[in-house]
């Protein structure tokens, strides 16, 4: 019969000072472990966003495919529709069932589209954007508002000459030169897009870039909430998949509003996501990119401005000359 | 060997000095780069009205030491405007600068209307070989005297 009762085991417990010691191992090999796993977690979520972009990069060559030509970053607004290009490749994406019954000849944010812009598309978010069930609501001077789930991607229009601010004398670009984007929007010089005006190369030339956390603006790592209608209007401008904001030509450090300060800074990858600005993703050091020949790639922080404005220009004659 | 004789307390001190040493060496970066920037306000009056969403460009006459963006502001409906280098309304680093001012003709892009057409003031203003707005940054707050353009 086992003794219940009876003198003190010979083998003491563990004291406090012990087991605090053991504690503090286990504390800090979980420290250690911890931004691994976060690391690897990061990873996967940037794969998955490149991922994304060479799905969008099959829909556009589709499209081209199958009408000779590139979507506009936007249609001519004087005629039918305002439309960006999503509606346009959407259906090449296998996203049929989602497009279905939205009406080109209508414009973006009124039936039948609005119920159709208001659906989120995983496919044009990156997993590492935060609340990726952000909604763009701006109130318009007649209703409705311009309503719709948001989008982590854009596509560059070109390159605005007010870049030259911002660039050292000796790499100014030649603003009487061709500043278009792949997938430029329509002017009276730009009715159309297609792969062969991509005469500097399609594996050299951005399609499509990062542009996330829209319409908070982000400065750095800094969050300031979209405000509409505060004495001081903050907003990154193009934050619905849907809306004609989604394109801009990057280099400028214009506010959307003048009440509004002026973009600090450089005009860099994940300086700013505000319109106009330049490339803005969650991805630590850099961000993700399409090019015209479908390939995607991951470009970081330091990748010079003078070269992304070379990598954005369809038709400038200005060879990429630095590595990136 | 007992387990026990690893639980003494010169072990727990060892172990503790050793573990704050590493995590005091482990963070080694912060701090951000760039020039003492200072912080520059001003107004602009144009045919005797305060100049509204006028964009304001300060061009460094002597080279700047370090890699800078150049200074920009717009001014807001009071003719108003705080410079922006590196962070919102730093101002700009100490130095000598030429000031030029547009005012572009609103534009239609996307859906907002914007200051992106043809400039609307005399041409002089918008060049930095021609203006004649010069101003001195020094250290400490700046105020720019009003800038009346003709």
């Amino acid at each position: 019969m086992p003794r219940i009762f009876g003198p003190r085991s010979p083998h003491r417990g563990f004291t406090l000072v012990e087991l605090l010691v053991v504690i503090a191992i286990i504390g800090i090999l979980v420290a250690l472990l911890l931004p691994a796993v976060q690391f690897a977690r990061e990873s996967s979520r940037r794969a998955q966003c490149l991922n994304n972009l060479r799905q969008l990069g099959l829909a556009f060559h589709t499209f081209h495919d199958t009408t000779k030509q590139l979507p506009l970053a936007y249609t001519n607004p004087s005629a039918g529709g305002q439309n960006n290009w999503a509606p346009f490749v959407l259906p090449y994406l296998e996203q049929q069932n989602m497009i279905q019954g939205y009406d080109l000849s209508v414009d973006w944010w009124r039936e039948p589209n609005r119920t159709i812009a208001l659906r989120r598309l995983p496919l044009l978010q990156c997993n590492s954007t935060p609340n990726p069930f952000r909604i763009q609501d701006k109130p318009e001077a007649s209703p409705p508002n311009k309503t719709g789930a948001v989008g982590d991607y854009f596509t560059p229009a070109g390159v605005h000459p007010d870049i030259n601010l911002s660039l050292p004398a000796a790499s100014q670009i030649n603003t009487t030169g061709d500043l278009r984007g792949v997938i430029c929007w329509f002017s009276a010089t730009n009715q159309v897009n297609s792969l062969a005006m991509v005469n500097d190369g399609t594996s050299n030339t951005i399609m499509v870039g990062e542009c996330a956390g829209r319409e908070d603006v982000w400065r750095k790592r800094n969050q300031f909430g979209v405000d509409y209608l505060g004495a001081i209007k903050i907003r990154a401008r193009g934050g619905a998949w849907a809306t004609t904001d989604n394109a801009y030509e990057i280099g400028q450090r214009k506010p959307w509003h003048p009440s509004y300060t002026t973009i600090p800074g450089f005009p860099a990858i994940n300086n700013s996501n505000e319109w106009g600005h330049c490339f803005y993703s969650f991805h630590p050091q850099g961000a993700n990119f399409l090019m015209a020949d479908g390939s995607v790639r991951f470009m970081g922080e330091s990748t010079n401005l003078r070269t992304l404005a070379d990598l954005v220009t369809r038709g400038s004659g200005q060879p990429v000359t630095e590595e990136w | 060997m007992s387990l026990d004789l690893w639980f003494t307390w010169r072990f727990f001190y060892s172990s503790t000095l050793l573990l704050s040493i590493s995590l005091s060496l482990l963070p080694g970066c912060g701090g951000e780069t760039g020039p003492k920037c200072h912080p520059v306000e001003g107004k602009i009056v144009y045919q005797n009205q305060p100049l509204a969403e006028a964009m304001v460009v300060f061009h460094p006459l002597t080279p700047p030491i370090e890699k800078t963006p150049q200074p920009v502001a717009t001014t807001n409906a009071e003719g108003r405007f705080v410079m922006t280098t590196l962070r919102s309304g730093d101002g700009a680093p100490a130095g000598e600068y030429a000031i030029t001012i547009e005012l572009r003709e609103p534009r239609l892009v996307g859906e907002e209307v914007v200051r992106d057409g043809p400039n609307l003031l005399p041409p002089k203003y918008a060049s930095p070989a021609e203006t004649p707005l010069r101003h001195k940054v020094v250290p400490g707050k700046n105020e720019v005297p009003d800038i009346r353009v003709e």
